[in-house]
């Protein structure tokens, strides 16, 4: 019998590695789509383990976070590049990082995508990453992907691949705001986009902020609290209280709170196209002597819905005008306004945004699979590597990307007493095809110091001090070979390198010694 | 003396004349040879030639009928491709017609059994409502609570029929593209005339069979949009309209039956409208039952004490249970329902929500009870 060889596939694939859910795309035939995985849109970043150390990603594995929320991970992208481990009960021989779980995440989209679709096994990705993400969690990412089996040709940030998408819609010369609101995070980034040559497609990313913690979920939270206390006027039960005694098992209170929730989400999904919902939930609990208790005719008007989360767009607003005055931007500089995201189907978030900044924003482009599809269409443009060996080799779009970013962070090490010497800005400009150099010149702090420890990090403000709360530590490594001198007579030079994806190399070099020390990106 | 002088002289100078001629004469003859010689070999090359003529037209002619030969020959292969490209994009879109019009007929049959089945629904209701107020005022305030719940699942229903909400099951979507009819031999000839060699000809045939490609997927990408959507659309008015009406009288029947044990022997005259009362929420379902049949849906059949299977059971919370092990069934909180596909397969229309066993077990009790 042959063996059947599995040729890869010459499609590059679009992925949106989500913190809540991630979608696929893949550019074919003139244009974005995106693959279903499991019959769905898109699929819960959860991974769970079961007790026979069988794991679970996906759906299957987001109905196991009540069972056994203690082998159940769910927000991974949040701890990628930290120093975290997990140990499940049922594969107790292996500490599981961020990357390994990203890893399961990847492999199960890539084992989940339809051959027929991409004909031949998904081989050759972009994955879009978040604006704000530093550079450990960069290459936390990256290695996830590749351990996947994914041969990833670009980290794509999450807003430009939202702006592709909107440059190839038609030729635009722009300066855009890319408004992201997803389930768990928020994102805002501003570009200027050139898309007007036929050939030739040009970004430049002007500045970048973000909520890490703030989305939809928190809007359902409100919500229903709402209902939830007008149940509690009526039955004196507070089926969102589950330490309180109340006569009720803690399963029947989430159970009612699970029927809520459900309510609550079909309810806000109405109110984006009538101006009042009804909520109707016959015996959604049972008192402790068992009398019925209903959520009975609670009107819901989008009034309702924009008391309740107001505070919480205007939030958002206040970020947007913090990026805009970092790209010293005003929004009459702003040619439009991109909404990116399932939350921001919410009339609301519109209105509020058309208030503050007097412009309608843009919303024709699905927001759920929007980076999807503009990593796809991104890496449609990409050439595969030399040794790739395929099923088939698609056409490739006669266009080309060019994108200019920006750093997203203050760089620079510790130096003497805690003091942090930033060596590149945040918002320094990165052109596309060569990366920002900048070297700092330091002695030895001590006599006859033979090695130095050369530590790295990032902050979102300027500061002085490395203990400052804003500052993170980002690597270190060893600068040996050093010869001994008295202090401050050898000279020590470190060079900082950042390329167009944000990756930071840094090399260290002693004046006499020829030895030096990079940390890379991979 | 100088006469014989002159006259030897004179032959001298014939002699040498005579030489020189002859010598001229020689040369002459020499070039005339070479020439000739020439000439022959000009000759014989010309009749060489001449002799080979006729290959040089075969072969030329067969260059010609090889270069006609490698044209049909990929005109031939590019039909072919094209017509294979055709085939499968067409037996996609009529999967995806399949799709969308199953989608459609059980619209259609779903929204015909709610309109056959809305009057008795409500007349269920309205009898609930009368058989309750002929209830004594102890029982009334005792049931006064389940008779809301029914009256809000009567609200519900009234919902559910509205035209607005139930025309979404039999909007259909408008499909007219159909993938353009291959191209002709002449079409394809045409195509490559102009071709320089066979190279030439294949890189222009590829290119077509690209741009063929891509418009057909695009078809095939569209009806697969909109089978995506009418499935959706079915899915989203189950789930939104009618299930959550199944939901209330779930409940609603677990909890009046335990009521009305309780009240049977304080009340035993009037048990028969008691129990006449609680049969709503029975043929309530029954009718509900019948929609769900009608449009193949069917109940997940769940036991308790089976494996929790997270495809299709999801799990709101755990509980402890001597007699069952970690991970298994212990109650069903939520029903879950299938769906009949196109392809006469089931597809989980809405999970279960089931409530799992977690022992907390000493070490060796757990060991025990994994093997």
């Amino acid at each position: 019998m042959s063996k059947i060889i599995e040729k890869n596939s010459g499609y590059v694939l679009g992925i949106d590695l989500g913190t809540t859910n991630s979608a696929v795309a893949v550019f074919k035939s003139g244009a974005a789509e995106h693959i279903p995985i499991e019959a769905s849109k898109t699929m819960p970043s959860v991974v769970s383990v079961l007790r026979n150390g069988d794991m679970l990603v996906g759906n299957s594995a987001k109905g196991r976070s009540i069972v056994d929320p203690d082998n159940t991970v769910s927000s991974i992208k949040r701890k990628m590049g930290e120093n975290w481990e997990k140990e499940f009960d049922g594969l107790p021989d292996k500490k599981y990082t961020p990357t390994d779980l990203s890893v399961e995440i990847l492999s199960k989209i890539k084992n989940s995508i339809d051959e027929n679709i991409i004909e031949g096994t998904a081989k050759y990705a972009v994955i879009c990453v978040p604006a704000n993400f530093d550079d450990a969690k960069k290459k936390a990412t990256k290695k996830a992907a590749e351990l996947a089996n994914f041969s990833v040709l670009w980290l794509l940030e999450e807003p430009v691949a939202a702006s592709y998408a909107y440059a190839l819609e038609r030729k635009r010369d722009q300066t855009i705001l890319v408004y992201d609101l997803g389930g768990g995070t928020f994102d805002v980034t501003i570009l200027k986009l050139n898309s007007t040559d036929t050939k030739t497609k040009r970004f430049n990313v002007l500045a970048k902020e973000g909520i890490p913690d703030l989305g939809g979920d928190d809007f359902d939270q409100r919500l229903m609290k709402r209902v939830a206390n007008d149940l509690m006027k009526h039955s004196g039960l507070d089926i969102l209280n589950l330490k309180k005694d109340q006569g009720i098992s803690v399963n029947k209170l989430l159970e009612a709170q699970q029927k809520l929730k459900d309510a609550v989400s079909n309810a806000k999904h109405e109110l984006t196209e009538s101006l009042n919902a009804v909520i109707d939930i016959p015996n959604i609990v049972h008192d402790e002597e068992g009398a019925p208790h209903h959520i009975d005719n609670f009107e819901l008007s989008r009034d309702h819905l924009n008391e309740e989360i107001g505070d919480l767009v205007q939030k958002t607003i206040d970020t947007v005008q913090t990026s805009l005055d970092n790209a010293k931007l005003t929004v009459g500089d702003i040619d439009r306004i991109i909404l990116v995201g399932g939350s921001t189907k919410i009339p609301l978030v519109k209105e509020m945004i058309e208030k503050a900044f007097k412009k309608e924003p843009y919303s024709d482009t699905d927001p759920d699979t929007a980076i999807a599809k503009g990593a796809a269409i991104f890496g449609a443009t990409l050439t595969l590597p030399a040794d790739a060996d395929t099923e088939t080799i698609p056409e490739k779009p006669n266009f080309e990307f060019f994108v200019d970013n920006i750093v997203t962070h203050h760089l620079g090490i510790e130096t003497f007493e805690g003091l942090f010497s930033c060596l590149i800005d945040k918002g320094t400009d990165i052109p596309e095809k060569e990366p920002v150099i900048a070297t700092g010149h330091y002695v030895t702090p001590r006599d006859n110091m033979t090695e130095l420890a050369i530590r790295v990090y990032q902050s979102s403000e300027q500061v002085e001090y490395i203990s400052s709360e804003e500052v993170k530590f980002i690597g270190e490594f060893f600068l040996t070979g050093i010869p001994p001198k008295p202090k401050g007579q050898e000279k020590i030079i470190v060079h900082f390198e950042i390329d167009a994806q944000n990756v930071l190399k840094v090399t260290a070099n002693s004046s006499s010694s020829s030895k030096s020390l990079e940390i890379k990106s991979e | 003396m100088n006469k014989q002088q002159d006259q030897n002289k004179q032959d001298q100078q014939t002699d040498v004349s005579l030489q020189n001629m002859r010598r001229l004469l020689n040369m002459c003859n020499h070039k005339l040879k070479a020439n000739t010689d020439e000439i022959e070999q000009l000759k014989l090359r010309i009749q060489i030639l001449e002799q080979n003529q006729p290959d040089f037209e075969i072969k030329s002619k067969q260059i010609k009928q090889q270069k006609t030969n490698d044209f049909e020959s990929i005109i031939k292969k590019a039909r072919d491709q094209e017509q294979e490209m055709i085939d499968l994009d067409q037996q996609k879109i009529e999967l995806g017609k399949a799709i969308i019009s199953h989608w459609i007929d059980k619209g259609n049959c779903l929204k015909l059994e709610i309109e056959k089945n809305d009057k008795g629904i409500m007349c269920f209701i309205e009898e609930s409502r009368n058989i309750f107020n002929t209830l004594p005022d102890e029982l009334k305030q005792t049931l006064q609570k389940y008779q809301d719940g029914l009256e809000i699942i009567g609200r519900m229903w009234m919902r559910a029929v509205n035209t607005v909400n139930l025309n979404i099951l039999t909007d259909q979507s408008v499909f007219s593209e159909q993938i353009k009819a291959s191209l002709t031999y002449v079409e394809w000839k045409q195509l490559i005339e102009n071709a320089k060699n066979k190279e030439d000809a294949l890189h222009i045939i590829k290119r077509k069979l690209n741009v063929l490609g891509r418009n057909s997927y695009q078809i095939v990408s569209k009806i697969n949009k909109l089978a995506s959507k009418q499935q959706k659309n079915f899915f989203d008015y189950m789930n939104t309209s009618i299930l959550p009406i199944i939901d209330g009288i779930t409940a609603g029947k677990k909890q009046s039956q335990k009521a009305i044990e309780s009240l049977k022997q304080k009340h035993d005259k009037h048990l028969s409208k008691l129990n006449q009362w609680l049969d709503t929420y029975l043929q309530l379902r029954l009718k509900l039952n019948s929609c769900l049949e009608k449009s193949e849906i069917r109940q997940m059949d769940i036991q308790i004490g089976q494996d929790v299977d997270y495809n299709c059971h999801e799990p709101t919370g755990t509980s402890p249970d001597k007699k069952l092990k970690n991970e298994q069934i212990k109650e069903v909180t939520l029903e879950g329902f299938e769906v009949s596909t196109h392809d006469n397969q089931f597809t989980i229309l809405r999970n279960a929500r089931v409530i799992v066993v977690k022992n907390i077990l000493e070490d060796s009790e757990e060991n025990d009870a994994q093997s």
